[in-house]
C-alpha cells in the first residue's frame, strides 16, 4: 500500500484541474494585456459561477479561486475574514521584477476542510461481533460498546497503536491522517485553534509535497508566472534563459521531443536554453573529489559520509535534524546555480529562469546567496500553462536541436540514486576508487531514518544521497506526467548524451 | 474480439488536461490490453478548442470531448459488450 501522499500520484484529478486551470487564466489574462483593475473579471474566466465543481457551492469556489489567483500572481495571501478585498495590491504583481517573497507554501483557509489530523477510528463495517478482538487487545482500554452495539474508541484514550486495526476480522477500524502532514517528512504541518492546517514555516522545507497531497487542493506555493511572462512579453534583449532541470525529458507527452521542447521554450520568446545536466556535471566532478580527499586517513573527515548538495530540501533537514552532520553535506552549489553561473559568466546581464519540477527550488533562489545568479523559477506545470495559452503544440512544433552538452551521468541526476552513481562512477574513473559504500534515500521522512541509522552507528556509509520526492526529481510536486514514465524516458535520454562531454574531461 | 481503436490526443493542451495520464491507465491496464488498442495521437483538427474540451480521445470513429477515464472506460465498455454480442450472434 502506498503512503497516504501518494495514492493521489500521477493521476489527473479536479484538484489537478483547478491548479492548471488557474495557471492558463492567469497567463491569458496577462498575455491580453489586461490592466490590474480588470482583476474583478479573472475568476469567472476560470468557474462558472452557476455550476459549483468544485466545492459545494460557487461562492465558496469564488473565495478559493481568488485565493489562488493572489498565490500565482506571486503575492501573499489576504483573508476575506480580515475584511479586506482579495484583489488588494494586485497591482504590484504587474512588474518584471522579483515580487515573490517567503512563506513560499500557504494554506488556503477557505479550501481547508479542517479533516481530522490523526484518528483511528471504526467504521460502518463493524459486526459488533462476539469474539471483539479489538477490545481484547487495546492496551489502553479505549474501546467500548455502547448499549451493546458497534465498536467505539474513546479518542482521549487512544493511543494509535494500531492492534486493533490488525486484529479485527472484519477490517472495520482504521486510521485516517491528515494527507498534508503525512506527506509533510519534516512535521512541520498542525493545526490552528480553529482547527484549520497551519504550516510551522521554521520548519518547513518547502518541498511542496504537501501541495499536490492535500484531496482538496488547499496548499498551495506562490508563482512566478506573471513577472516572468512580462520578461517575455518585454524588449528582447531583457528576455531570459531557460535552465532546463534533468527531470524535463517526457514531461509535456511523449510526441514533445527535447528538441520539440526547446523550440517550445524559443517560440514563447525564451533568449537561450541550457541544461541543468551540465550543473549537475559540475556538482559530480566536486564531489568526487572531495570523496577522494577524504578516503586518505590524514584527512579529518576521513571516517565520516559525505552527503550529496542537490536537493535544497534534504540539504536543510539534514543540517536541521542532524546538526551534528552540518558539516558532511557538500557546500558545493545546486546544479541549477552551477548552470546559472555559466550563463551569467558569459553574459553578467542575462536573466536566469530554472524550469523544474521542483518547489524548494524557489526557495533557494530567494536565499541573498543564490540571487545574483537565478533570477526565477518556474515549474514544468507553470511552463506548461504559457504553451497552452499562447497555443503552441509541441507535438507539432519543428524541433531545433538540443544543446546536447551534459554527460549521461548528470542527466541521471532526476532519479533518486541518480546522484550517487554519478559520483561514485566518477570518483572510480577519475580517482581509480572502488567499492564505494553507498547510502540513499527518497522522502524527507526516509532520510531522516537513514541518517539516524548512521547516528546510532547501525550504517556508515562512505556517500550518502538524500531526496526529499518520492523517486527523486522526475516525482517532484511540479511534474506534469507518472513517476514511471518520467523515470523511463530520463534513462533513454542519459542514454543520448554525449560520451565526453566538456565538463568532465577538462 | 475485435480490438477496440483507442487514439488519444497527446497534443501540449491535452497532455496539460491530463491526457498522458489517461494513457498510462489505458496502457497499463492488463485486463484491457485484450480488448483495445491504444495509440498516442497528435492534436486533429484542433477538436480541443485551446484545450477548453481537452483531453480529446477517439475511440473507433467517436470523438469524446473533456474525455475522462469514466467517459472512455463506459464507451469502451459499450462498444466492447456490443461487438462481443454481434460475434457470437455471428457464430
Amino acid at each position: 500500500m502506498p503512503e497516504v501522499f501518494e495514492r493521489m500520484r500521477g493521476l489527473y484529478t479536479p484538484c489537478t484541474d483547478i491548479r492548471r486551470k488557474i495557471f492558463v487564466g492567469v497567463t491569458r489574462f496577462v498575455l491580453a494585456g489586461k490592466k490590474p483593475e480588470d482583476i474583478d473579471y479573472l475568476p469567472f474566466d476560470i468557474i462558472d459561477m452557476g455550476k459549483p465543481t468544485y466545492r459545494c457551492c460557487s461562492y465558496r469556489e469564488l473565495s478559493i479561486v481568488k485565493q489562488r489567483i493572489r498565490l500565482a500572481f506571486g503575492l501573499p495571501l489576504i483573508e476575506e475574514r480580515d475584511n479586506t478585498p482579495v484583489s488588494a495590491g494586485i497591482g504590484e504583481a504587474f512588474t518584471d521584477r522579483k515580487v515573490i517573497s517567503a512563506p513560499l507554501v500557504n494554506v488556503i483557509r477557505a479550501a481547508c476542510e479542517k479533516c481530522p489530523e490523526d484518528k483511528v477510528i471504526v467504521t460502518d463495517m463493524c459486526q459488533s461481533c462476539m469474539a471483539h478482538p479489538c477490545s481484547i487487545v487495546c492496551p489502553v482500554n479505549a474501546i467500548s460498546f455502547p448499549n451493546g452495539g458497534k465498536a467505539f474508541i474513546d479518542q482521549k484514550k487512544c493511543v494509535k497503536c494500531m492492534k486493533c486495526v490488525k486484529a479485527c476480522p472484519y477490517q472495520s477500524i482504521t486510521r485516517m491522517v491528515r494527507p498534508c502532514a503525512a506527506a509533510c517528512g519534516v512535521d512541520a504541518i498542525h493545526s490552528d485553534p480553529d482547527g484549520y492546517a497551519t504550516i510551522d514555516q521554521d520548519k518547513c522545507v518547502n518541498c511542496g509535497l504537501c501541495t499536490v497531497s492535500c484531496p482538496f487542493a488547499a496548499i498551495s506555493d506562490k508563482t512566478e508566472l506573471v513577472q516572468i511572462l512580462h520578461q517575455l512579453m518585454g524588449p528582447e534583449d531583457r528576455r531570459p534563459y531557460a535552465i532546463l532541470a534533468p527531470s524535463f525529458v517526457g514531461q509535456f507527452g511523449r510526441l514533445a521531443s527535447p528538441g520539440a521542447i526547446v523550440a517550445g521554450l524559443r517560440a514563447v520568446g525564451f533568449r537561450g536554453v541550457r541544461e541543468v545536466a551540465l550543473g549537475a556535471d559540475c556538482d559530480t566532478l566536486l564531489l568526487a573529489k572531495r570523496l577522494a580527499e577524504k578516503s586518505s586517513p590524514d584527512n579529518p573527515q576521513h571516517k565520516t559520509f559525505l552527503g550529496t548538495s542537490c536537493c535544497p530540501s534534504w540539504v536543510k533537514t539534514a543540517r536541521r535534524h542532524f546538526p551534528e552532520f552540518a558539516d558532511n553535506i557538500a557546500e558545493s552549489f545546486t546544479p541549477m546555480v552551477e548552470t546559472a553561473k555559466i550563463i551569467k559568466d558569459q553574459d553578467p546581464s542575462a536573466r536566469v529562469v530554472f524550469i523544474g519540477p521542483c518547489i524548494a527550488k524557489k526557495a533557494e533562489a530567494l536565499e541573498p546567496e543564490m540571487q545574483p545568479y537565478v533570477d526565477h523559477v518556474l515549474t514544468f506545470e507553470e511552463l506548461a500553462a504559457i504553451f497552452v495559452a499562447k497555443d503552441i503544440d509541441l507535438a507539432e512544433i519543428t524541433p531545433v536541436e538540443f544543446p546536447d552538452e551534459a554527460s549521461a551521468l548528470g542527466r541521471g541526476y532526476a532519479v533518486a540514486g541518480g546522484v550517487a552513481t554519478a559520483i561514485a562512477e566518477t570518483a572510480r574513473q577519475k580517482y581509480g576508487k572502488e567499492n564505494i559504500a553507498v547510502a540513499r534515500a527518497d522522502t524527507l521522512r526516509n532520510c531522516r531514518a537513514m541518517l539516524a541509522d548512521i547516528k546510532s552507528g547501525k550504517t556508515s556509509p562512505e556517500l550518502v544521497e538524500g531526496m526529499a520526492c518520492p523517486g527523486g526529481c522526475v516525482g517532484g510536486p511540479g511534474t506534469l506526467i507518472g513517476l514511471l514514465s518520467a523515470r523511463n524516458e530520463v534513462g533513454k535520454f542519459a542514454g543520448l548524451a554525449p560520451k565526453n562531454p566538456a565538463t568532465l574531461t577538462k | 474480439m475485435k480490438p477496440i481503436k483507442v487514439r488519444v490526443c497527446v497534443g501540449t493542451n491535452c497532455c496539460y488536461a491530463g491526457s498522458e495520464t489517461l494513457l498510462d491507465m489505458l496502457e497499463n491496464d492488463v485486463d484491457l490490453s485484450a480488448f483495445i488498442e491504444v495509440e498516442a495521437v497528435p492534436c486533429k483538427n484542433k477538436a480541443c478548442d485551446g484545450g477548453r474540451n481537452s483531453p480529446v480521445v477517439e475511440i473507433e470513429n467517436k470523438v469524446l470531448l473533456n474525455a475522462t477515464p469514466e467517459i472512455v472506460m463506459e464507451e469502451i465498455e459499450r462498444l466492447a459488450t456490443a461487438r462481443i454480442i454481434e460475434e457470437t450472434q455471428r457464430a
